[in-house]
Formats: structure tokens, sequence, C-alpha cells
């Protein structure tokens, strides 16, 4: 069984001449196999996961409803245990004082503070295993001959004129991907896809942050400095009840790692009120500074940026609360056709005058 | 700063004032819009010619159509269309896709044609045939007024889609945030997406009958990410006039709005 599933991955038909050949009679056990996980190219499903995986670095997970970028250290796993060490601790060691206190009622503060906790847990999954607003490749493609040429044109960047007289849109055309990309989006060379809208790519939760997991993102940061405020306001409340410190440890523990966890989530979550007020996602915020250090830099309102609202609440609502559309490269949707263009790696590209 | 500006061609019939150049941007310059699809080559064979031969930076013909990645490569289908791709514009929008409303030749910075407003093939690359200008097969199905009302319905259409302040759209944060975003997951099955609606007009439009009759029909957007609309038309029979047959024998293209 396991030679077969070895050998279907290896020797599965080239790309070019993609049919279904020698799938067909993959027992029921290959296929749920890749259907768990789907870690290189299968063509033993008509649903796009199964090819998605030779033009990412994707790995899919239940039929493609759960992905991660792979060729990377997974420090996503590391950062959420990190963030559920202080609630475990919390929910043995304080949560049975406070709920039966005689004194004061804290029932309703545990309860917010267990909602704010979910939702950290769940923005974090949302924003790190959900499409961040990928599109297909190919589709622009020039010609399909086999030498898969890239005209001279298509190595400039074209610039467009927008509403503003003042500013400018420049599109380009993205080699890989082989596409002309929408302003504001980028590739991501760790998914090795193009990304609408890219804010960055977080390697704490292993995706890149785009148009379609901004949001959860966000919510994530929130959610998460609000859970560290509660837990170490509930934690002070109960070392102030206890007569000595050496009765109640593990309070001051949580209190000094949320003390110091706290800040990484809302330094972040300031930094992105000022770069969305300004109508920014990261990408373009670090390219108009030139440094990969942002940190001694002034945030500056460019006024004349083509995405620029004339307003710091409009600019804010307008990227934080943006529509998620469709995910357009649905892993779950069934291909177009065997083999579609839109999800095979083409060889490099190279100009019509090097043939 | 460096920027790509397609020279002014009030004087069509001079080609090499076409040209793109790269020159410093100053302020007074305004960018023009183009298609940003097509680009000229120079080898080629022409109409008389039985061969592809090198005609200089003078002499380019200009793409304006593409290979129907839209179906199969060994099917009839893909031999038979081809593929007319409508660039995204700014003017209106940066933040909602907005496709050109000009039929490919009518743009402020196209190689135009004012002999004729037609496609006239001028020569054939790879077995295709293409014109001196920007004007590209989709002139000869659709007239500027039916185009532009075609577009604009679709960009009307994805505007209010993508529009983040509708109701709807703060509901579902709130919601989201009630339901520990579960309510992101459930929403798809309980209500159509906005988005749907595009889709919804562009069938309609492929089933009408002018765009049955003419053989073309609008690839759903969906389908190119609304990265371009493509139109996919058919059969116009190419001018007999060289000595060997030509490698096809007519033409079908396809409209993409991507």
């Amino acid at each position: 069984m396991i030679e077969r599933f070895m050998r279907n991955d290896k020797d599965r038909p080239s790309a070019r001449d993609g049919q279904q050949n020698g799938t067909n009679d993959d027992s029921y056990f290959v296929k749920f196999l890749h259907w768990i996980i789907t870690l290189d190219t299968y063509d033993g499903s008509s649903r796009n996961y199964g090819r998605m995986t030779e033009t990412t670095n994707y790995t899919f997970f239940f039929g493609g409803r759960v992905r991660t970028v792979t060729k990377t250290s997974v420090y996503s796993i590391v950062v959420f245990a990190m963030f559920i060490v202080p609630l475990i601790l919390f929910s043995i060691f304080e949560c049975n004082y406070l709920w039966h206190h005689k004194g004061t009622n804290w029932k309703p503060a545990i309860v917010i503070l267990y909602y704010f906790y979910l939702l950290t847990i769940c923005s974090f999954l949302r924003a790190a295993c959900s499409d961040p607003g990928i599109v297909p490749r190919n589709v622009h493609i020039p010609d399909l001959n086999a030498s898969y040429k890239i005209p001279q044109e298509y190595y400039n960047y074209a610039i467009l004129p927008t509403k503003n007289p003042n500013a400018s849109v420049s599109m380009k055309y993205c080699q890989t991907c082989r596409i002309w990309r929408p302003p504001r989006s980028a590739h991501c060379s760790v998914c090795d896809v193009c990304v609408l809208s890219h804010d960055h790519h977080c390697k704490w939760l292993n995706n890149c942050i785009g148009k379609r997991n901004y949001r959860f993102f966000l919510e994530f940061l929130m959610a998460s400095t609000i859970s560290c405020i509660l837990l170490i306001l509930l934690s002070s409340f109960r070392l102030s009840y206890s007569p000595q410190v050496r009765y109640t440890p593990v309070s001051l523990l949580i209190i000094c790692y949320c003390g110091l966890g706290i800040w990484y989530p809302l330094i972040l979550f300031i930094y992105h009120i000022f770069l969305a007020g300004t109508q920014q996602t990261t990408h373009e915020y670090l390219r108009s500074i030139g440094s990969k250090h942002p940190i001694f830099h002034k945030i500056t309102r460019n006024r004349d940026s083509p995405y620029d609202r004339n307003s710091m609440f409009f600019n804010l609502i307008h990227l934080w609360f943006q529509e998620r559309g469709w995910n357009l490269v649905d892993p779950r949707r069934k291909q177009h056709y065997p083999a579609d263009i839109r999800f095979r790696k083409l060889p490099e590209a190279h100009s019509f005058e090097t043939v | 700063m460096v920027s790509l500006v397609l020279a002014d061609t009030a004087d069509s019939s001079d080609l090499s004032k076409a040209a793109i150049t790269v020159e410093e941007s100053t302020s007074a310059q305004q960018p023009k819009f183009f298609n940003y699809h097509e680009f000229v080559i120079t080898k080629y064979r022409a109409l008389d010619e039985e061969s592809c031969e090198e005609h200089g930076p003078e002499n380019p013909i200009c793409i304006t159509h593409f290979p129907n990645i839209y179906v199969p490569e060994e099917s009839d289908e893909f031999r038979t269309t081809r593929v007319v791709r409508i660039p995204r514009r700014f003017e209106s929008s940066t933040e909602f896709p907005n496709f050109s409303t000009q039929l490919p030749g009518s743009e402020p910075a196209a190689l135009p044609d004012t002999h004729n407003k037609e496609f006239v093939p001028a020569g054939e690359f790879e077995g295709q045939w293409y014109g001196e200008t920007s004007v590209s097969p989709l002139s000869n199905y659709l007239d500027q007024a039916e185009w532009t009302e075609i577009v604009t319905r679709i960009n009307s259409l994805l505007e209010a889609a993508y529009n983040p302040i509708t109701r709807r759209n703060f509901v579902n944060v709130i919601l989201d945030l009630l339901t520990l975003n579960l309510w992101s997951i459930i929403e798809p099955y309980l209500f159509v997406n906005p988005l749907q609606s595009v889709e919804d007009y562009v069938s309609e439009i492929n089933r009408s009958e002018s765009f049955r009759l003419k053989g073309i029909k609008i690839i759903p957007p969906r389908e190119s990410s609304y990265l371009s609309v493509c139109i996919d038309s058919p059969a116009w029979i190419k001018p007999c006039t060289a000595i060997n047959e030509p490698l096809l024998t007519h033409c079908d293209t396809l409209i993409v709005l991507l």
C-alpha cells in the first residue's frame, strides 16, 4: 500500500500531458491519505488542492480546508504553544479560586477572558491556515509555445493614470506567476504565490497576510492584547487576596509572562492603526522608507498616494474591513479541466530576444 | 524616478513614434492609459511573404490576442478560439477591479488606426494573424457603444460587491467577532456573494442572441480572478493571399477581463 502511495507521487504523469493516467485505480485508503494531507502533486482528485502543491509551497490538510506553508521553520506552532501556556496555567491554578470567591463576583470577568482567549485561538487559526488572497498563475501568458517567451515590454513597469492627477499606479508583470500583478499585490517568495493587497509574510503565523486574512490577523492582535490585560488584572487580584506571594507563585508567573508577552501584539496593533490610517500596507511602507528595519522611521502620510481617501478614519475602514471577496484559487473547487494551466509550473521565463 | 510613457501617437501612420520610451518623469507629464497586455514583435511573416523575416522596429505587428488558456491545449476549442484581454483601469478606482470600457485600439496611448476601425491582419506569427495596430479582432464583433455598455455594467457590479462600506459587510464583521469567526465559514452557504451578480450578468450576456450569433463569449471573470476580462470570439477568415496555406485558417477570439 505504502509502495503504491510513494510511486504514485513520483511517477505521476508529467504536467504537460497531465491526464488522469493510472490514477483511477487508487484505493480509497490512498485517496483518504491524500485528502488528509496533500504534500505533493496528486492527480487522483479532481479538486484543485491536488495540483496546487506544484505551483505553491502550501501543504493542504483535509481536502484543502486547512493549509500551511512548508519549506520553512514552522514558528506558528511555537507561537501557538506560547499563548496557550498562560491560559492553561490560569485554568488550573487560578480560575477555580476566583470563580468561587465570596467577596467579589469575578464570574463575568472570567467569562469575558475565556471569550477573548477563544477569539485569539480562532483568529490565529483563520489567519494562519486560510487563504490570504492568492491569485492564479499563467492567466496572462503571452505565448504557449514550447519556449514560453516573455516580450521585452513585460519586463517594464506599466505606469497608468489614476483619479488623482499627481498619482499613478505602476503594474508589474510577475515573471514567476505570469500575470500582470494588480496594484498593492506582491509575490511572496516563501509561499511562491502572488497575494492580493499583500501586507507582509508573517513568519510567526507561517502565512502571508493579505486581502482575505488581514481582518483575522488584526483580530488576533486585538484579542491577544485584551486577553493579556485581563489575565494580568485577574492574577493581580488573586495575588492581592493571598497573604503571601509564596502561596500563589503561579499568579506572579502569569503576571510576568503576560507583562512581557503583551508588548509584541500591542505594538504591532498600534503600528497597524498608523499604517492603515495612512493607507499603507507594511510592504508599501517598508519599500517607501527603503529600509528593512522600520524601528527608527516615522510613519508619514503620503497625500499623493493613489490609495489615500483624505481621511484617516476612512483609510482605516477601507483597509481593515475590506471585502474579502471570493477565494479566487479555491483548493476545494473542481478543476476546470485536467492539468489546468493555472496550476502548472512553467519553465523559467526568458525574453523574445534571447531565442 | 524612471517612468514608462507611451509617446503620443497623434500621427498614427508613424508607428516609430509610438515606441515605448523610458524617460525621466516630470510632474507635467501625465501617464496615459494603454493596454499593457499588448506588445509588438518585428520578426514575423507578412501577408505577401513566404517565411518569417525581420522587419525592423519601423514595421512591427502588435500582438492583441492570446491563446485561450481556459480550455485544454488538446481541445478543438483551443485551436479555434483566441482570447482578447481587456486590461484593468484605475481612473475611477484603485480599490475595486475596474476594466477598460474602451475597445483595444482606442485607448489614449494605443497604436491607433485612422484608416479603419476594424482589425486588419498584417502578419503571421506562430500560426496566428496580427494587425499593425492595437485594434484587436474584438472590434470586428462589437462596436464601441456595445462594449462600453457591457463593461460599465460589470464595473458597477464589481464596485458594489467590493465596497466595504455596506451594511452587509459590517454585519458580517460583527457576527464574525461574536461567533469566533465561525460566521464567515457558514455565511457563504446561507447568502449569495454579491460577486455572483457579475457572473450572472456575464452568463446572461453570453446567452444573448447577438453574442451567440457572433460566436463570441466573455470568460466568467472569476476564472481569471478579476485580473482581466477575456472575450472568446470565432472565425474571421484569414485573407488568403499567401501562396502556402497558413497554419490557421481562422481565428476565434475570446474576451478576457483581467
